[in-house]
Formats: C-alpha cells, sequence, structure tokens
C-alpha cells in the first residue's frame, strides 16, 4: 500500500499518544519515510504538550489566596433573600385570580342589563332595518320572539352594550317595573311579563277606518268655468 | 440626683439573626472551596492568558464572582466546572480587551524599537505560533485541552468537572490536538530549516 494511505492513520494515531496498529507498525517498520514523518508529528504533539503543560501547571503565587480572602472581607456579604416556600403557591394563586376577574369582569357588561330601566324607554322608531330586526329576533330565544317586535344593537363596541326593544303599545311600564324587580333581586328572567304566544294582545286597540265624506262636484261646471277663466281677453 | 436608667441590650430580629448565621455558613463553605480551587482558576486563566500576573488578577475576579453568585449554585458538586467556567470566560474576555489595547498602543507608538526577527525566533517563536493557533480554536475545545493538559486531572476529572460525557471530552481533545499539529506543522518545520 502506497505511504499517502497511512499519513491520516499515522497522524491520528500520533495526537492520540497510544500505539500504532498492526498494519501501521508493519508499515513503518519497512518504511523510513513514514518512520520519520511518524516521529516528526510525535515530536511536535510533545512539544505541544509541553508547552500546554508548562502553561497550565505553572505555580500558583502564595499571595493569590490571601489577596482573594482580603477582597472577600471588604465585600458586603451576599444578601439572601428569605422567601417563604408558600409564597410561591400565594403569588400563583393570585394570579390565577387576577387572570379569572379579568375575564368574567369583560364578558360581564355583555349580560348586565343597561341602566336605568332603560330597556323599555327606548323605543325605536318603526324605520329599522328589517334585516336587523329579523337577525335579532332570530338570536332571541323561541319564548320570547312573540313579545318582540323588533330589536335594534344599538352600540356594537361600546364596553355597555344598549339594546332598543320595541314594545307593543301600553306595555313599557310592564316592563320597566320588571326591570326594576331583576335589579333588585325580587324577580327573575322568567318571570318577564309575557303572554304566552298565540294570544291577543290585551293592550291593542283597533280602530276602523274612518274615511270622511267627499264633496261630488258636477265636471261640466268645472270646465265651463275654467273654460271662461282660461278663455283670453282682448282689449 | 442623677437619675438612673436600665438600658437592656436590644434583642435581634430571629429571621436577622438567622440571616447573619446563614451568611457566616456560606463564607466558611466558601472558604474551604478556595483553598482547593482558588488555584485551579489561576491554572485555568494561565492556561488562556500565558502571563502569571494577568492570570492571578483573573482568577482574583472569578474567585470574586463566584462568591458572589454562590448561594445561586444549587449544585454545589458542580462548583468546580462552574469556577473553571467562569475563569475561563475573564481570560478570553481579558485576552480580547488586551488585543485592542495593544491595538491602540501600536498605533500610537509605531516608533518604538521593535525585536529583531532573530531575536523572536531566539525567544520563542514556536509558542507565540501555539498561541494564536489556540486563540484559533473553538472555545469548547480549548477549554477541554487546557483542563486535560492539568497535572492531576484525568479525562473522567474533566469530563466530570464539565458535566459532559467522557466520549464528548475524548473527541473534542482529539479535534482540538490535531487542529493544533495542522496549523503549527509548517511552523515547526519552517523553524527548524533554519
Amino acid at each position: 500500500m502506497p505511504c499517502k494511505n497511512y499519513r491520516e492513520a499515522l497522524i491520528e494515531t500520533a495526537a492520540t499518544g497510544g500505539a500504532p496498529s498492526r498494519e501501521l507498525r508493519s508499515h513503518l517498520d519497512a518504511c523510513a519515510s513514514c518512520r520519520a514523518s511518524f516521529a516528526e508529528e510525535r515530536q511536535l504533539f510533545a512539544t505541544i504538550d509541553a508547552d500546554l503543560h508548562a502553561a497550565v501547571n505553572s505555580e500558583v503565587s502564595a499571595s493569590l489566596l490571601p489577596r482573594v480572602r482580603a477582597r472577600l472581607n471588604e465585600q458586603p456579604a451576599p444578601r439572601r433573600f428569605w422567601i417563604p416556600a408558600w409564597t410561591a403557591v400565594v403569588v400563583a394563586a393570585a394570579l390565577v385570580f387576577a387572570v379569572v376577574s379579568v375575564r368574567y369582569f369583560k364578558r360581564e357588561p355583555a349580560r348586565s342589563i343597561p341602566d336605568g330601566g332603560s330597556v323599555a324607554s327606548r323605543v325605536v322608531p318603526g324605520d329599522i332595518p328589517k334585516a336587523t330586526v329579523l337577525g335579532a329576533i332570530e338570536k332571541t330565544p323561541p319564548s320570547a320572539r312573540s313579545h318582540f317586535v323588533g330589536l335594534k344593537r344599538v352600540s356594537r363596541n361600546a364596553s355597555v352594550e344598549e339594546i332598543s326593544v320595541l314594545l307593543p303599545a301600553g306595555r313599557k311600564e310592564a316592563v320597566d317595573s320588571w326591570v326594576a324587580d331583576l335589579r333588585r333581586g325580587t324577580a327573575t328572567a322568567d318571570e318577564m311579563p309575557a303572554e304566552k304566544a298565540g294570544q291577543p294582545l290585551g293592550d291593542l286597540k283597533i280602530s276602523p277606518l274612518g274615511v270622511s265624506p267627499i264633496e261630488m262636484t258636477p265636471l261640466e261646471d268645472v270646465s265651463g268655468n275654467s273654460a271662461s277663466e282660461n278663455k283670453p281677453t282682448k282689449d | 440626683m442623677q437619675e438612673l436608667v436600665l438600658i437592656q441590650p436590644g434583642g435581634i430580629a430571629e429571621d436577622e439573626l438567622a440571616q447573619e448565621q446563614a451568611q457566616a455558613a456560606l463564607r466558611r463553605e466558601f472558604e474551604e472551596r478556595l483553598a482547593e480551587c482558588g488555584p485551579l482558576a489561576f491554572r485555568v486563566a494561565r492556561g488562556v492568558l500565558r502571563n502569571s500576573a494577568d492570570a492571578e488578577d483573573v482568577a482574583q475576579e472569578a474567585l470574586l464572582r463566584a462568591y458572589r453568585r454562590f448561594e445561586h449554585l444549587r449544585d454545589r458538586a458542580r462548583f468546580r466546572g462552574w469556577l473553571v467556567r467562569i475563569s475561563f470566560r475573564l481570560a478570553i474576555d481579558r485576552t480580547r480587551s488586551s488585543k485592542r489595547r495593544e491595538v491602540r498602543e501600536t498605533l500610537w507608538s509605531q516608533s518604538a524599537p521593535r525585536p529583531s526577527t532573530e531575536d523572536l525566533a531566539a525567544t520563542s517563536e514556536f509558542q507565540a505560533h501555539l498561541d494564536r493557533a489556540m486563540e484559533e480554536l473553538p472555545e469548547k475545545h480549548r477549554l477541554v485541552l487546557l483542563l486535560a493538559a492539568m497535572q492531576g486531572h484525568t479525562l473522567e476529572e474533566v469530563a466530570a468537572m464539565l458535566g459532559l460525557p467522557i466520549g464528548t471530552v475524548k473527541s473534542r481533545l482529539f479535534f482540538a490536538r490535531k487542529q493544533l499539529a495542522e496549523k503549527l506543522r509548517c511552523h515547526v518545520k519552517t523553524i527548524e530549516k533554519r
């Protein structure tokens, strides 16, 4: 085998400082050039090691430790922070509570009822866009649907949502008092003043359409008068 | 008539007392390690800086830093490896800053007398090449090389100190030595030819 094939093995053996393999040894026995190279490599590593040893194992100055001790005495003692073990638990619990509270209060305005019994007082005029009204009604529970004539969400992005509700005439006071009861806690949402679906609304009054009689005038007179009026005058 | 007032010694709060006791215990524990590990810090710094005075300064700084952070070290068995890394890091930083300083000084004193080429060769040309080759090594290889070169450090001890598997230490050492040899080979031949 040519010498260049042993080159890498030769360097690796010298680098590890181990004994050459049997194959390499037999080649080194036969090849004087490789033997010299191997000796050079070993010498190189030995020089490197000697230099490193000299650098790293030099005598430590006797003054090092006293100097360090003197500096340690000058140093303020490292402050030990006494944190009881349960502090972490308390902090974790407080964090969880804070997160839950923030989430709860963020959701709360949507659930709460607007101020001042204004639910019934904001009666929206009849020009509510039909799509909005229908969409809102579809979202309400079926049991309550018959009582809403229309519902419009006034401000979608506001923190407190204001809702206007169209009510049958004369129902405003009843709904107002129910909302007040609800706030006081004396009423529940189930007790909404509602009449059962299918029942007619008692307060609604239907009046017959009244048309006043029209006075009829003969067409001829009108045309005659108008003809005489429209006739051009000659001076 | 003179009025006498009985002054009772103020009782030190229990937690303060406990804190002082803990600090004293910490100091004792550190001092026990100081005698054993002080030379180690110095040698690591010496291996990087190649200068005893600088190495002593760095070792001192490393030991002070170690003391300041000693109580944060949870696994005290790792103190040696921890100190070695602090010392190594500080020594590397010092080398870099001194190089910057050298560059500045060279720019300012261009006319300063320089040693002749022959003088350089006569002193330690090989060592200069070796220093340069060492600086070019990856830091992880360099640290292993220095620790393995220290007297009384087996590869197993180096591995335990650095918290590395023995195989990793062996391979780092091998590559470091091989890399150094590759960089120095041509210089050795040049020097020998003179």
